[in-house]
């Protein structure tokens, strides 16, 4: 078992190194983001050999779901705006990719050149040897599990990273959600964005698999915040995989939905900061320290956070992939 | 049992790294996007596996979401934003020997 | 002791189908061809590796689990093997090995 293991992680690694390399010196875009796809599945099964099946969820969730598809319509949007700007270039036609030795050059292109070739190894080398200098120094602690699993039963919850997360360190997650977003508000300050246009459902296929996963999707997100008080789960979780579904419904919509009002969009938006702002100064007030709960009243006061977390969360996912801000107010 | 879940985790994950080839030569688009989905349903299988192997039932979850969302990107995929409807389609399309004289785009 | 021969037995049947998946993705000819390579692995591979597993579940709440991650798979093999077809028949780019 050990062996296998030990072989597992060892093939997972190079894998891992070999399509983040790939990737990165893909000339083709495409190809690319296809690696990049590939690469984040790679990267959830390595965060469930690190034990952290947390952090497999969510980069399954945002990975799977809304990376790839961001990509490939940036990709789509590049790809026309680089078309109108070639129009008047010549057009070069890429290799036959079917000839002798192409696999060995679809994996040199473009050939590596060679005065490029010291300086690099120069630099690998010196910043490898820092890493394992770093790594090799590593103090002899303990870490931090004692200390929570000490302090669980004043935890309002069952699972210890969810009560890290929103009880012990809530100041952490209090300002992801703040960075969440401020990284909307940046996306919405650079202006308005031509809409994904809606098409008509290629057939019937597109359509009946929708009303089979949206639905799903909205259970599974429900599902996964409720066991973020016991098992691995929770808002941001729950978040990612219902902004996947939203993101679903604006790929696949076949006719031009209205447009989300601009108020409630707003609300929603930032339900999630403002209700943990509000917990936290209230905790201030009573005498917990900022952002600290009552014990009795902490189960309930984190469902509350992680609902307008997770509400807010899916909200903002769309509304960045929408990239843009609601029409109609700017006033 | 576990031994065996395990060596049926590591041979799928080398089918995933075998399949990449796929991906590096395409020589299309959609082989490359077919590939990707391949390997999103090879991973669904593997967790499923690690989560028995490793007894760890959470990864059924993570199983789940990926099975859930793995058709959000061949979605992407094939609806072309922000390009006209292209003239090559099978209503008129002009058969395989003659292409026509102008392609919508280029994927390779 | 039954249970797990019957596990080990279906698994084994679904890593040959995910082996064949994984040969027909490498040594099909275009991609139509390859499309139905694929859709063997995703229907009958993962379909036969979850039929094993069922016989290791806890509950049935856990099997439950299991025939949805199926049909989720399933779906999305469908909808993407459909889409995937019909962008490269629209969009032109196909063309063949051979």
């Amino acid at each position: 078992m050990n062996v296998l293991l030990v072989l597992f992680d060892l093939v997972l690694l190079a894998g891992i190194v070999g399509v983040a390399w790939r990737c990165l010196a893909s000339t083709d875009l495409f190809r690319a983001v296809v690696l990049f796809i590939t690469f984040g599945l790679l990267l959830a099964l390595a965060w469930v050999r690190l034990e952290a099946p947390d952090i497999a969820l969510a980069e399954a969730a945002i990975g799977a779901g809304i990376t790839g598809a961001l990509l490939l319509v940036t990709l789509e949007r590049l790809r026309s705006i680089m078309a109108e700007r070639r129009s008047g270039r010549r057009h070069t036609p890429p290799p036959d990719p079917t000839g002798p030795h192409a696999l060995l050059r679809a994996l040199h292109d473009p050939p590596p050149e060679r005065r490029t070739f010291l300086p690099a190894l120069t630099f690998a080398l010196v910043v490898g040897g820092l890493l394992v200098t770093a790594l090799w120094h590593q103090p002899q602690s303990v870490g931090l599990e004692p200390v929570v699993d000490a302090h669980m039963d004043i935890s309002g919850v069952d699972h210890p990273i969810t009560a890290v997360l929103l009880n012990f360190r809530a100041y952490d997650t209090f300002l992801e959600l703040a960075i969440v977003l401020i990284a909307l508000l940046g996306a919405w300050s650079l202006g308005r964005h031509d809409l994904i246009p809606a098409r008509p459902a290629p057939g019937p296929i597109l359509p009946g698999t929708l009303r089979l996963l949206v639905p799903v999707a909205v259970v599974t997100g429900v599902y996964v915040l409720w066991a973020g008080s016991h098992a691995p789960g929770g808002a941001f979780q729950a978040g990612a995989i219902l902004g996947a579904a939203g993101i679903l419904l604006v790929l696949a919509r076949p006719r031009q939905l209205p447009m989300a009002p601009g108020t409630p969009l707003r609300l929603g938006i930032t339900a999630g900061v403002v209700l943990f702002l509000l917990v936290g100064t209230y905790g201030l007030v009573a005498g917990h320290g900022f952002l600290g709960y009552a014990d009795a009243w902490a189960y309930p006061l984190i469902i509350l956070i992680e609902v307008a977390a997770t509400l807010s969360i899916a909200l903002t996912l769309v509304a960045l992939f929408v990239a843009g801000r609601p029409a109609g107010d700017d006033t | 049992m576990s031994l065996f879940y395990m060596a049926a985790a590591l041979f799928l994950l080398g089918t995933i790294l075998l399949g990449l080839v796929r991906v590096l030569r395409g020589p299309g688009s959609g082989d490359r996007m077919l590939a990707a989905q391949l390997f999103g349903t090879t991973g669904v299988t593997i967790l499923l596996l690690l989560s028995l192997a490793l007894e760890e039932s959470a990864l059924v979850d993570v199983a789940l979401v990926f099975a859930l969302l793995a058709v959000v990107a061949a979605v992407a995929f094939v609806r072309q934003h922000g390009l006209p409807e292209p003239p090559d389609t099978p209503i008129h399309r002009q058969p395989p020997d003659t292409p026509g004289p102008e392609r919508p785009h280029d994927d390779r | 002791m039954i249970a797990n021969a019957l596990t080990v037995i279906l698994i084994f049947a679904g890593l040959v189908f995910f082996a064949a998946g994984t040969a027909g993705l490498l040594r099909f000819p275009d991609v139509y061809s390859r499309l139905h390579a694929l859709t063997k692995a995703d229907n009958v591979g993962l379909g036969l590796v979850i039929l094993g597993l069922m016989f290791q579940a806890g509950g049935p709440a856990d099997i439950l689990k299991l025939l949805l991650i199926w049909v989720l798979v399933l779906a999305a093999g469908t909808t993407a093997a459909h889409m995937v077809a019909q962008r490269t028949w629209t969009h032109g780019e196909f063309e063949s090995d051979r």
